[in-house]
């Protein structure tokens, strides 16, 4: 229990580090430093996980009200530490890279500290025991995704996308709050195993309160993994720094709203109605991010919509009860799309900081080792065997088939055929074909360093035989056995069969389009504008939504409040002036008005007394 | 330990005496001595929280100086969990605005010695225990923001400070007029409330409309819809230090009128009520978030963000509940702090650039990293983010309202999360983007400037990672209400 603390606290005090020395620190140490204290972190959570250790820990009372209860616990199972392994692992790795990628930045301290930062707001959040502190780490990893998207601040669409993403982000955590607020009224506790395991007992399958509670844990889980209608902070996120892009809009900040659900999953078990919209909605954002990364013309943003699909599968999975695949899947994309950003985070750091594909092309024979690592992380996500998204994916489409959304499962098919296609444009158009580069680029560009090199050759590892750990074994794998400690993953098992062989098949059929067009064809970066735009969303919201509220802002703040609360102040103190003016009328100075006046007041208070 | 409670009533009076008698070209002696006044009872009333006695609980170290036994008006003061951490409150941001007007030349020793007097009301005010000295106090919070105002402003400083002081003057009519009423309901010829609240026996009648009275009196102080316009006018036109402990501790004396006196008094008014505040207090959130999301100035973007937030405090007060009266305290100490905060790092950028309108600033965060930083801590503050003061208040309030009215309880909710759309616009238009060449002839906070604003935030972020300290204190005074 005391590594479980240490492997939390070292990043923190990384950060705190980091930010008192800032001034003075030199470029190399930083880097080393922030990278040391991930590295202690993954060491004590690796062997927290050689040791077995489970069990929650309670260090003291956070909030301490009856009615609110909040200790500091931290909660060791199977899923946190896969979480936790992810996190610090992949986290390494990209800690390492940027020292290559910022190397030329002045404010390296500030990076460091908030990526520091940020990876112990990400542990804090998947360890948390209770609702109130995955909140407080909630909110933590939404302030650093703030911090390093706009952390080229003097950018004005760095500011802008920093600024949109907090906004939105906060709309999500407005229904989670509400939720964990809903969860103290009804079970009077926000413990996690006291809350899933009164949850069956308490409540019937169905219940409306039940799927009200649900829907609004789903809201902030919308918010936080970019999922329609919340999803649209994603792409203008990546105007941070690549390796933000890659661990935080990636691998793991992004995944904090499939982890909520699995971690909840026996409430959400208890609620059909929310558990098929979350199908529903996971499938939508999947096709249409799919459709959107079709026709994207920067790097990055191909990436980013990539990851609101794939995220958009993880959520069909918990739709569909298949919680395993969910996380299954969420940990090889963890590693491919890692892989994917950073090897496009080469590309851009050697073209200096140039993200549009019109200005690539031909950067094969330029950068051949990166051109290696992308071309794999290309045909592991688009799910060409025997690569780790191809199991994950599979068995996640298989579950999907099996639990008897049919229809649900065309579409999946659908995603995987456009994935294959997407991605293989997006390799063509950046690595293969005639150089679109400028000149001066053209003459200096030459192969990343190796501390940039290494790092994705370690993910490259992973995204080899990151799939076998759910595959060998049947029902008995690694992976399945390890989560089923935490929650039911039984009768899940991958096995080959016409489904396996069909999306095989879609796959290769998606790639080789692809390879067609952009290749054989040799097709220039084109694109359709309704999907470019991304069916033209942003629009959209600026006409239902921000131009109506402006206007109501407009009214209040300039006819309501100064013509009908300034007005009446005026016209109040008008007439307690105009009175003012005939008192002072009144005291003339002259004896005969005073002697007037008398007259008439002693008449009235006789008349008074008389009468 | 019974010197504590006499120090934090006279530091400022005798400092206010000391200022009046240097020289009035001694401007560093002044600023010292204002700075001494002002530390002397931070340290004082930090020395309460520990010791005062938990485990008895109730109002200790009771000083009583008998006025008059005639007219039973006596000079009444005392702590417990609720007026403590406002005392500690009003003592931080006095701290804070003494710093803040550091580069002050114009009139210095006028200002620093109503600035005194201002905050000796304040402490007054919270510390009195008498219905009679209360309303003294009160008044002298009252008359020194006026010349503050008028004297030290900027931009429609006079009409400002003419609207403000009508609106608080007009409150007070109805105050006084129900200390009267208590007065003579009672029979008991005192205006001890220690004794009234233990012997006087009001009519449910009566306390229904004297409640009213008091919850309307007071409530223009906290800038109550629909009697807030009175607030952001007077803030934007306030020096710094000025809009400091207006937004952070005059407010914080109306909502401690309503807990202490109309709810400590007439408890069986509140009920009847209780729906009239929540949905008042509804409108204090929605009503000035919308507005302060078209504000340009920011000035009166946190003015009208501080309306709001006093609306969250008179929901808490509206559920009837100790959850409810708990997170009211703590949201007034966090509220308190995070507003005067905001007021110093806008007060720093307008006395530096000399602008305040948003869209003329921008990029400041190269120029002015140190302020920058303590922006966006107010700024993270102001929008609940756990790790900082405020949200462990706004969550046990907003709890208390979904118990009490789930529609005000999600309603509430919502506007909280509205603010982070004009807090974080406001921070993107001036701190963040490109720079504009002529802000780099302006330099950084120094250290005595810096000073404040970190002063807050260590603050924030105490109370923020340790809420169970103040929470159990606040729960000594706040339980059985």
């Amino acid at each position: 229990m005391n590594l479980t603390l240490i492997g939390l606290l070292t990043p923190l005090l990384g950060f705190l580090g980091l930010m008192f020395s800032s001034k003075f620190i030199e470029r190399k140490w930083a880097g080393r430093i922030a990278s040391g204290t991930v590295l202690v972190s993954f060491v004590c959570f690796f062997t927290l996980w050689l040791n077995g250790t489970t069990g929650s820990f309670t260090y003291f009372d956070w909030i301490p009200l009856e009615q609110f209860k909040v200790g500091f616990t931290l909660n060791i199972d199977s899923l946190s530490l896969l979480m936790t392994l992810i996190i610090t692992g992949v986290g390494y790795l990209i800690h390492v890279f940027s020292i290559g990628y910022m190397n030329h930045d002045e404010d390296f301290a500030r990076y460091f500290a908030c990526l520091n930062f940020f990876i112990f707001s990400m542990l804090t959040l998947v360890l948390a025991g209770n609702l109130v502190l995955l909140f407080v780490g909630w909110e933590g990893v939404g302030l650093a995704s703030y911090l390093l998207i706009g952390f080229w601040y003097h950018r004005p669409a760095a500011a802008k996308a920093a600024t949109k993403a907090f906004v939105v982000n906060r709309i999500g955590d407005l229904g989670l709050i509400i939720g964990i607020l809903l969860t103290y009224k009804l079970f009077g506790t926000g413990d996690f195993n006291e809350i899933n395991s009164q949850a069956k007992e308490m409540f019937a399958v169905g219940a409306p309160v039940i799927t009200l509670l649900t829907f609004c844990y789903f809201i902030g889980a919308m918010g936080k993994s970019a999922q329609v209608p919340l999803h649209v902070w994603l792409p203008d996120a990546m105007e941070g720094p690549t390796p933000v892009s890659a661990l935080i809009h990636a691998a793991t900040m992004v995944t904090a709203g499939v982890y909520l659900i699995v971690r909840l999953s026996p409430v959400f078990q208890l609620a059909p109605i929310t558990s098929y919209t979350i199908a529903i909605i996971g499938m939508i954002t999947a096709l249409g991010a799919a459709f959107a990364a079709l026709s994207q013309t920067e790097l990055k943003k191909v990436l980013a919509y990539s990851t609101t699909s794939q995220l958009g599968l993880m959520f069909l999975a918990c739709g569909v009860g298949s919680y395993f695949c969910a996380m299954f899947h969420l940990m090889t994309h963890a590693f491919i799309k890692a892989l994917l950003f950073l090897s496009a985070g080469n590309v851009i750091h050697m073209m200096n900081g140039a993200t549009s594909m019109e200005k690539m092309g031909g950067l094969a024979s330029k950068l051949p080792k990166t051109n290696k690592l992308f071309i794999l992380g290309v045909l592991a996500l688009s799910g060409i065997p025997p690569f780790a998204a191809f199991v994950s994916k599979d068995l996640l489409l298989d579950e999907v088939a099996h639990n008897g959304y049919h229809i649900l499962y065309f579409c999946g098919m659908a995603v995987s055929f456009l994935t294959a296609f997407y991605l293989g444009r997006a390799y063509f158009l950046t690595f293969t074909g005639k150089s679109r580069l400028d000149e001066k680029i053209s003459k200096v560009i030459h192969e990343a360093p190796s501390v940039m090199l290494v790092p994705i050759a370690v993910l490259g590892v992973f995204t080899v035989i990151g799939g076998f750990f759910g595959w060998f074994g049947g029902a008995h794998a690694p992976l399945q056995t390890f989560l089923g400690q935490t929650f039911d993953t039984h009768g899940i098992a991958f096995k080959w069969g016409h489904l396996t062989m069909r999306s095989i098949l879609i796959a290769i059929a998606g790639f080789g389009l692809s390879w067609f067009v952009y290749k054989v064809k040799a097709r220039d970066v084109d694109g359709v504008t309704l999907l470019r735009r991304a069916f033209f969303v942003d629009q959209i919201y600026d006409i239902l939504i921000v131009k109506p509220l402006t206007f109501l802002s407009k009214i209040i703040s300039f006819v309501l409040e100064p013509v009908f609360f300034e007005g009446t102040i005026r016209v109040l103190s008008g007439v307690v002036g105009g009175i003012g003016n005939l008192l002072q009328r009144a005291q003339s100075g002259q004896i005969r008005s005073y002697a007037a006046w008398m007259v008439i007041g002693a008449t009235l208070l006789l008349g008074f007394l008389i009468f | 330990m019974n010197w504590i409670v006499p120090t934090i009533i006279l530091a400022p009076v005798i400092g206010v005496l000391a200022i009046l008698l240097s020289p009035k070209e001694a401007e560093a002696r002044i600023r010292c001595i204002s700075a001494l006044a002002t530390g002397a009872t931070l340290l004082a009333s930090l020395l309460l929280f520990f010791v005062y006695d938990q485990a008895e609980a109730g109002i200790q170290f009771i000083w009583r100086i008998p006025v008059s036994e005639a007219l039973g008006i006596n000079l009444i003061f005392g702590v417990d969990g609720i007026n403590i951490p406002l005392l500690v409150l009003t003592a931080v941001v006095g701290v804070a605005g003494v710093f803040s007007m550091w580069r002050l030349t114009n009139r210095v020793k006028e200002f620093y010695a109503l600035f005194l007097l201002l905050l000796g009301g304040m402490y007054g005010g919270f510390l009195c225990f008498d219905l009679f000295f209360f309303f003294l106090f009160y008044e002298l919070a009252v008359l020194p923001m006026y010349l503050l105002v008028t004297l030290w402003g900027s931009k429609n400083r006079e009409y400002a400070a003419m609207k403000l002081t009508i609106y608080l003057l007009g409150a007070s009519c109805l105050v006084i007029t129900a200390f009267l009423m208590i007065y003579q309901e009672a029979g008991l010829k005192t205006f001890d409330y220690l004794i009234l609240v233990e012997q006087a026996n009001f009519s449910p009648e009566f306390q229904k409309w004297v409640f009213l009275m008091l919850f309307i009196g007071f409530g223009v102080l906290a800038a109550l819809f629909p009697f807030h316009t009175w607030s952001p006018d007077g803030y934007a036109a306030a020096p710094t230090a000025a809009s400091m402990v207006h937004a952070g501790v005059l407010k914080q004396l109306g909502i401690y009128g309503i807990l202490r006196l109309a709810i400590g008094l007439c408890p069986e008014g509140l009920p009847h009520w209780s729906f009239l505040m929540g949905f008042l207090a509804v409108c204090n959130i929605v009503y000035a978030a919308i507005i302060a999301a078209k504000q340009k100035d920011l000035k009166y973007m946190i003015g009208y963000s501080s309306v709001a937030h006093m609306g969250v405090v008179i929901l808490g007060l509206s559920t009837m509940s100790t959850l409810g009266y708990t997170g009211v305290v703590y949201q007034m100490f966090a509220h308190g702090m995070v507003t005067a905060l905001l007021f110093s790092c806008i007060g720093y950028i307008y006395e530096t650039t000399g602008i305040r309108n948003m869209d003329q600033l921008g990029g400041l965060a190269k120029q002015f990293p140190l302020i920058a930083f303590a922006f966006v801590m107010a700024g993270l503050a102001n929008v609940g983010m756990p790790g900082l003061a405020g949200f462990p208040a706004e969550v046990q309030i907003f709890l208390a309202a979904l118990r009490s009215n789930v529609i005000f309880g999600v309603i509430g909710i919502f506007g909280i999360m509205f603010s982070t759309i004009y807090i974080f616009r406001a921070l993107q238009r001036s701190l963040f983007g490109p720079m504009d060449d002529k802000f780099k002839q302006y330099a950084d906070a120094n250290f005595v400037m810096a000073f404040p604003r970190y002063l807050i935030v260590v603050f924030l972020l105490f109370f923020g990672f340790f809420p169970q300290l103040l929470v159990r204190f606040i729960r000594t005074a706040t339980e059985g209400m």
